[in-house]
């Protein structure tokens, strides 16, 4: 069994051999992910909305020892997180981290986003430091804007 | 050990688990699948390979105990002369997807027998993986024949 605590470095090594095939490649592994994901988080969104993704990150934030902070107003969802346990074990690792491995969550959140008519802005900040915000807009405009300021705004299919 | 995690676990990485493996298979094949495992083996778990290596079986039973404990699976392990037996009765991956009603294929299992085999690859040590039924499977770390104790 790979421990779920150790999953996220198996993840890393899957990063690494996708992006030595290109791009495209990882594109694809992320949509695969994004699809499992739905059935996870498109149930809070289809019951609750913002709300409800409010809810869904609320869990992971404990359930994976996020240090972050949550944030609901009337225009987005805010996921602030001031410590990635992901990042921070794909850094802690004899294998070394993906240089790009931070652009997978808005490669799988992204989609799911846009399935139910919301906007994912997400600045990732930095790939070597493990803190990010994400915010989730109903208004595609403010999304953008949110975007416009953002140190590293990812933008995990081009677009 | 090197690596020593605390705090809540996140059992639903055992889902993205088996998608994982299940779309590599499908788009890449196995041997695809044969190096992400090794890597992982080898280079993640650099520590267990190179004691492996040396002829120390002890880091790896460390790891799985300490794991197993806790995603609180149920296993035995058996010392055996130079080497031991980790006989998994329930795996918590496998708990995990049939909690979750996932369906199980026999492909979940190569997480285990792909990084054993990856494990045992140049090192003193046979590991075989045998696989008993749903969530069951015996894990044997034995020294090859003709080599030197540790």
């Amino acid at each position: 069994m790979i421990p779920s605590d150790h999953y996220v470095r198996l993840y890393n090594e899957l990063f690494k051999m996708l992006g030595e095939r290109g791009q495209e490649d990882l594109r694809q592994y992320w949509r695969e992910i994004s699809r499992l994901q739905k059935t996870i988080l498109g149930p809070f969104i289809e019951s609750d909305g913002l709300r409800g993704m409010y809810t869904y990150w609320e869990h992971i934030r404990v359930e994976e020892n996020c240090k972050a902070d949550l944030k609901l107003t009337e225009d987005y969802f805010e996921f602030r997180m001031r410590k990635c346990p992901s990042l921070t074990k794909a850094m802690d690792n004899d294998a070394g981290v993906y240089k790009y491995y931070c652009d997978h969550c808005s490669g799988w959140i992204a989609p799911i986003m846009e399935q139910y008519g919301y906007h994912l802005a997400y600045d990732m900040i930095s790939r070597t430091e493990p803190r990010c915000i994400m915010r989730v807009y109903k208004n595609k405009e403010k999304a953008e804007a949110f975007l416009k300021e953002a140190r590293l705004p990812a933008r995990p299919y081009g677009e | 050990m090197r690596y020593r995690d605390t705090g809540n676990v996140h059992k639903d990485f055992h889902l993205a688990m088996n998608t994982s493996i299940q779309y590599v298979l499908r788009t890449y094949g196995m041997e695809f699948l044969r190096e992400l495992f090794r890597r992982t083996a080898q280079e993640v778990y650099k520590d267990i390979y190179l004691s492996l290596k040396r002829g120390e079986w002890q880091p790896l039973l460390e790891h799985w105990t300490y794991y197993y404990d806790r995603e609180e699976g149920k296993y035995t392990v058996t010392k055996v002369d130079g080497g031991f037996i980790f006989l998994v009765l329930e795996c918590p991956a496998v708990r995990h997807l049939k909690e979750k009603q996932v369906p199980l294929t026999s492909d979940f299992a190569l997480q285990e027998t792909l990084i054993n085999e990856a494990w045992s690859s140049g090192t003193q040590f046979q590991i075989r993986t045998e696989i008993l039924g749903e969530g069951s499977y015996r894990m044997s770390v034995l020294p090859r024949p003709g080599r030197a104790e540790s």
